[in-house]
């Protein structure tokens, strides 16, 4: 049962990084605006920024989807998460008015609690999606 | 170890190559350079060197038009286009080059109403000021004395 749970959850979870690396992928300008709310970082790397993530959460999400490597993407968006989580935080403490920029220019309004939570959320699906093997050699 | 080296390598290093083709081939690939410009943008700083007629459109709402604006410009935002497209028609002319601001880099405005003077009423020397309303704020005060502001 838990094993569905976790494939279902997978399949969630790596449909969500795809569809939002898709979507920042063919809008860069956009997403650049976003990026720039901010205040975090100087432009240029703004703009490195820009080009390297969508293609790093699409692969990242595809990969999540091979049982193999599911736990090498899974840890890697986990820190992904965790610099999100952080960005969102800063900027909420900073009180900037930002576009999330997670999921393209859909996100207008900002509200913080609900972008840190679903985050969080993601988070921990992506912690339930890592395959730890529970028993140690010994027992084999 | 290496084992796992190799299943995060090209994890890490593929975005750089499908980045780098992104950039090159998309169209909406932003400028590299913030000073650099876009089609259809101008500098404040290239407002000292302008030649031609030009007016001056505050695409930001009424209530930061009023709080504050550039010399000379008019309002014109995208709730009210209806009614202070009027105030536009009545002083453009074909020999007069239209340039629209907004708040900063990051608004959109400016660049939706440009686009719809262009399209609607076919203005074809229609710019976008670089920087909006926040590099009239920030510039050197001779640029703003010599644009007819307080400098």
């Amino acid at each position: 049962m838990i094993a569905w749970a976790k494939v279902l959850l997978r399949l969630i979870v790596a449909g969500l990084f795809i569809y939002a690396g898709a979507i920042k992928l063919v809008q860069p300008d956009t997403f650049l605006g976003d990026i720039e709310s901010y205040r975090m970082m100087p432009y240029t790397f703004a703009w490195l920024v820009v080009f390297y993530l969508p293609p790093f959460e699409i692969l990242c999400g595809m990969v999540l989807l091979l049982p193999r490597l599911q736990n090498v993407a899974a840890v890697l968006l986990l820190l992904l998460m965790v610099v999100f989580i952080i960005a969102i935080a800063v900027a909420w403490a900073r009180g900037l008015d930002i576009s999330c920029g997670c999921f393209g220019a859909s996100e207008t309004k900002t509200n913080y609690l609900w972008l840190i939570t679903r985050d969080l959320l993601i988070a921990a699906a992506l912690i339930f999606c890592l395959n730890i093997p529970l028993k140690s050699k010994n027992e084999n | 170890m290496m084992r796992r080296f190799w299943q995060i390598a090209p994890l890490v290093l593929l975005p750089i190559l499908i980045g780098g083709l992104n950039a090159w081939l998309n169209p909406n690939t932003p400028p590299w350079s913030p000073m650099e410009l876009a089609e259809g943008e101008i500098a404040l700083e290239y407002l000292l060197k302008w030649e031609g007629d030009y007016i001056l459109l505050d695409a930001r709402g009424a209530e930061a038009y009023t709080s504050a604006h550039m010399p000379s410009a008019i309002n014109l935002n995208a709730g009210e286009f209806d009614t202070q497209i009027l105030n536009l028609l009545d002083v453009w002319s074909p020999d007069r080059s239209v340039i629209v601001y907004c708040d900063s880099r990051q608004c959109d405005a400016s660049e939706e109403i440009a686009n719809r003077l262009r399209q609607d009423f076919q203005m074809e020397r229609v710019f976008v000021l670089k920087g909006g309303w926040e590099s009239w704020t920030k510039a050197a005060p001779h640029v703003r004395s010599e644009l007819g502001g307080e400098g």
